[in-house]
């Protein structure tokens, strides 16, 4: 089981990274700190998953090398956690309807949730869940929060993707 | 595909009016410094401001370090190393281990053995200030400010055919140019990467190599340092505005999201502290052991000698430099930081010492950044860029030679 850490850029995927895999990774507040991917492992539930830390990208159709190996990455999947900037949220959800289109199981971290609220930005989770259908968590990665509501939508995730892939 | 551009923004409009809210309320403080600081009537002010403040925070710390720290532990260890010097006694062992002594004692900046001077050049002289830089790189990037200077400086970065954003590059290049080459994958163009790539191997020394300039240059006064540096950022900007006429193809504009100034998350800014340290250990220290080891295998079989003769009309007539600076040349491929150390004894004028630094700094990157650049630019490319290393290394150094 493989799951990719897909997002724009600067909006924590590192952050998060660290936060689940425990590897340490560069983390930075600007675009493009992430050039490269990482890999780290994961527990979830019994068994153990491969985290890929994917350089941010704004859209399926690459500009820059960092890019093209977002794109090159996300072929070799099984499950997105798209992490979103809630402070930026119309701008972020395009890579998130780009991701929902190619039929791959997709999990919304609305990362930096903290300073949503700090600058007066009010999201509806529920309302936006049922209107793309699928599932959406608030997270503070830099400080942890939300990380363990994520981790268990993540392995009931992963457990109906594995009985569908043996059925 | 069934779904357009147009299409999706139409719904991510449809969809952000249901669920977000957005509440009135006034500009914060960080937001009012942040506006500030890309104006160019406030920003240029507040650029330069922050330039001087973490050169001087990257010296004080740096220079703290050195002689409350790590030149202490030394003389501690400086019996120790005496006492093997004498159990050894003469011979090849001890020239590789501890080196030459100087008037019966270690000289660690010139014995060249591999427990002297192969401890003491990565240690005592370099790690100080790679942690001070990078403690003030890494705050700088952790509050945002890095992306506000890219915009600030844009247009200065089109004449050299890059954008704004390079910059950030250029500032990872400062700490060492393996991580600041692998960071040009965010430009856009292949033209872009080029340029900034051969910008940085050629005009932009590491960390390590500025604090072993400071030390050879520096015993002459500032006034040295303050050549070396100038020139180099001259080369920088003179050769990047060639390659911006010369080359092909675009440099497109800046497209960049600026980030709001955040109050740093110390634990996770400490631990990027730490991890480009140890970078720094695991990457640095065992090339520098491996390059006083080389010099002096090097030396015993008298190869050195016999390429001082080669190289000669470049080195003693060109740049003006004595013989001994040759072996330097030769281990600059593989480290600057071991190639400055070697000048040391070699009791070199200013105008030397600054010819030295300079030709070092340019001439070629170490072996660490020259793989990471092959890999990024491709043999060809690599080739080209090599060739402007060397022609501009030895043209700005003979001029310096002449000039000087």
């Amino acid at each position: 089981m493989r799951i990719l850490l897909m997002g724009n850029p600067n909006v924590g995927k590192s952050a998060l990274f660290s936060r689940l895999t425990g590897v340490n990774v560069i983390v930075s507040n600007y675009p493009g700190t992430t050039v490269e991917f990482k890999k780290g492992t994961m527990r979830l539930g019994e068994q153990w998953v491969e985290v890929i830390d994917v350089p941010g990208a704004y859209t399926l159709e690459p500009t820059t090398k960092a890019e093209e190996i977002a794109i090159e990455m996300l072929k070799n999947g099984d499950v997105v956690i798209n992490v979103v900037d809630a402070t930026n949220l119309e701008r972020n959800l395009y890579l998130t309807l780009q991701l929902l289109e190619r039929k791959i199981p997709v999990i919304v971290a609305l990362n930096i949730w903290d300073e949503a609220k700090h600058k007066g930005i009010l999201i509806d989770v529920e309302r936006l869940e049922k209107l793309l259908n699928t599932p959406f968590v608030p997270t503070v990665a830099i400080t942890g929060e939300g990380i363990k509501e994520l981790v268990s939508m993540l392995s009931r995730l992963c457990s109906v993707k594995a009985q569908t892939k043996r059925g | 595909m069934s779904v357009n551009d147009e299409q999706r923004w139409v719904e991510i409009g449809r969809i952000v009016s249901q669920v977000q809210t957005v509440t009135h309320r006034h500009h914060t403080f960080l937001e009012k410094i942040g506006d500030a600081s890309i104006k160019p009537l406030t920003g240029f002010p507040i650029a330069i401001v922050v330039l001087l403040f973490t050169f001087q925070i990257i010296r004080f710390i740096g220079e703290g370090l050195i002689g409350y720290v790590f030149e202490p532990i030394f003389d501690i260890y400086t019996p120790l190393a005496m006492k093997l010097s004498e159990l050894l006694g003469p011979g090849f062992v001890h020239d590789v281990l501890i080196g030459t002594l100087i008037e019966g004692e270690i000289d660690y900046g010139q014995s060249m053995g591999l427990l002297t001077t192969g401890l003491f050049v990565p240690f005592a002289m370099v790690l100080p200030y790679v942690f001070a830089f990078y403690l003030v790189l890494s705050f700088l990037e952790d509050c945002g400010y890095l992306p506000r200077l890219a915009v600030l400086i844009d247009s200065l970065m089109h004449k050299i055919g890059l954008h704004g954003l390079a910059i950030v590059s250029f500032l990872l290049g400062l700490g060492c140019n393996v991580p600041g080459a692998l960071s040009t994958r965010v430009l856009e163009t292949r033209r872009q990467v080029f340029i900034a790539a051969t910008l940085m191997a050629i005009a932009v020394p590491c960390m390590a190599q500025i604090a072993m300039i400071v030390g050879l240059v520096g015993r002459y006064g500032a006034e040295g340092l303050g050549i070396v540096l100038f020139t180099l950022f001259m080369v920088w900007m003179i050769l990047g505005y060639l390659l911006n006429k010369i080359l092909k193809g675009e440099s497109p504009e800046i497209f960049m999201e600026i980030p709001p100034y955040r109050i740093p998350y110390w634990g996770a800014l400490l631990k990027k502290l730490w991890m480009r340290i140890r970078f720094f250990l695991r990457e640095a220290v065992p090339y520098v052991l491996l390059g006083v080891f080389i010099v002096n295998i090097l030396y015993a079989l008298g190869i050195i000698e016999h390429m001082g003769k080669i190289a000669a009309p470049i080195v003693v007539g060109l740049l003006g430099l004595p013989m001994g600076a040759v072996a330097a040349l030769v281990v600059g491929f593989l480290r600057k930081d071991v190639a400055i150390g070697m000048l040391l004894p070699l009791g070199l004028t200013m105008p030397q010492a600054i010819v030295a630094s300079v030709v070092l700094a340019m001439y070629f990157p170490c072996v660490a950044t020259f793989a990471t650049l092959t890999k990024e630019l491709g043999i060809v490319d690599m080739a080209k860029s090599t060739v402007i290393m060397i022609a501009s290394a030895l043209l700005v150094g003979g001029l310096l030679n002449l000039i000087l």
